[in-house]
């Protein structure tokens, strides 16, 4: 099976016997979320580099200890994450955004921030995952503010064709969202 | 009047617009006002297309990140990968493991523009030996380490760590010394402009412990 084909569960499967292409498929997917949740949590983009690059090393040696049965290999990853983000925040003495003492009422609170941030990896993850034309027409509508025509006219592709992909890819979303609601 | 599966299948078009024309749109909203596990379903799409927009794009890694991480995987095996190697597979790996050093060598005599050449000294107990040289190779900033004197470990591995103070280090990987108890990489560096003050090796335990260790094997001071 090819590699972009795999489920991130498969992928660890092969990482654990040392596939690097499984191990590249899974950077392609994960790295961007996993960069992102390491900036929303140490608000430090160099920092979030060493979370991204320590989250890697880590699936790389223990990805023969995942087991699909105890849980999703999203939520695994996101466990290594955050503790490699703890890691790199004592390391470069970063208090992370979440362990802010907050005022009552002065804002979100720190289980707030926590569940955002496990959202947003969720979200994230799962658009990377998708495949590319349906990655394509999600973030053109989301962060490029495009209508369903103007992606159409962009892409070169039937109109039709585009709204259909944006369906699919927002059923996709939605599971993925459940998936990652369950975690909690 | 709409039936409520195409309804169901349809209710992104209430979300994202352009999706449907406005009679179609009436009829989404004449059934999602009188179904119950609709109007349910597009909540929910509806908190989705919010957490899209919150969330903003998925970054992309730097070119220099990527490739730090691929290299993790790309001919730098970490030690558990030895570990579970037979013996025999061990004496291939030796012999590979010699003729990866010839060729390395070559490649790294022939291609690394050294910047700079520092000795290793040893830590507390151990006796290593080497010297570490920090330059561009084909235009990528590289660090050529080697090591000799180091035993087999029982158990744990080396781990290799580029740092701008003791305190604040990060981590190029883990590896297990050759049976000649040396160790011989090139990695590819974080950017020259990174302020590293130095090189560290450490003895890891198979803790799981991202963290080093306090056993410094040898460490070495860059300019």
């Amino acid at each position: 099976m090819r590699a972009d084909d795999a489920t991130n569960e498969e992928l660890l499967q092969r990482i654990a016997t040392d596939d690097p292409e499984a191990f590249g498929e899974l950077w392609r997917r994960l790295g961007g979320p996993i960069m992102a949740l390491g900036r929303r949590i140490l608000d430090d983009t160099a920092a979030a580099e060493d979370v991204a690059q320590e989250t890697f090393t880590t699936i790389w040696r223990a990805a023969g200890t995942f087991d699909s049965e105890r849980g999703a290999a999203l939520s695994w990853i996101y466990t290594i994450a955050r503790n490699a983000a703890r890691d790199v925040a004592r390391r470069r003495r970063i208090v992370p955004v979440d362990d802010v003492p907050e005022e009552r009422d002065a804002g979100p609170q720190p289980d707030e921030l926590a569940a955002l941030a496990l959202t947003r990896y969720g979200i994230h993850a799962a658009v990377a995952g998708l495949g590319l034309k349906e990655r394509q027409v999600i973030e053109l509508a989301y962060y490029e503010g495009l209508s369903q025509s103007e992606i159409a006219h962009r892409l070169a592709t039937p109109l039709g064709t585009v709204k259909t992909r944006t369906r699919n890819a927002l059923a996709t979303l939605a599971d993925q969202l459940g998936t990652v609601e369950e975690w909690r | 009047m709409i039936e409520h599966e195409e309804a169901r299948l349809q209710l992104a078009d209430l979300v994202v617009a352009g999706l449907a024309d406005a009679t179609r749109i009436d009829a989404l909203r004449s059934h999602v006002a009188a179904c119950a596990a609709c109007r349910s379903e597009l909540a929910d799409l509806e908190l989705l297309d919010q957490t899209i927009r919150d969330a903003g794009p998925v970054p992309a890694p730097s070119p220099d990140l990527s490739r730090r991480v691929l290299a993790i995987a790309a001919g730098h095996p970490p030690v558990r990968t030895r570990m579970r190697r037979a013996t025999a597979a061990r004496a291939i790996g030796a012999l590979v493991g010699v003729v990866a050093l010839v060729v390395l060598s070559l490649r790294v005599g022939g291609g690394l523009q050294v910047s700079q050449t520092v000795r290793f000294a040893a830590g507390q107990g151990w006796h290593a030996a080497g010297s570490v040289e920090y330059g561009k190779l084909d235009g990528v900033p590289t660090v050529h380490l080697h090591l000799s004197n180091l035993p087999r470990l029982r158990s744990g591995y080396y781990e290799i760590w580029v740092a701008r103070s003791p305190s604040e280090r990060l981590s190029l990987g883990v590896y297990d010394a050759s049976a000649a108890g040396t160790l011989d990489v090139t990695l590819p560096a974080p950017g020259g402009d990174e302020g590293y003050k130095g090189i560290w090796v450490t003895s890891e335990p198979e803790d799981n412990n991202p963290m080093w260790s306090n056993d410094t094997v040898a460490a070495a001071r860059l300019a």
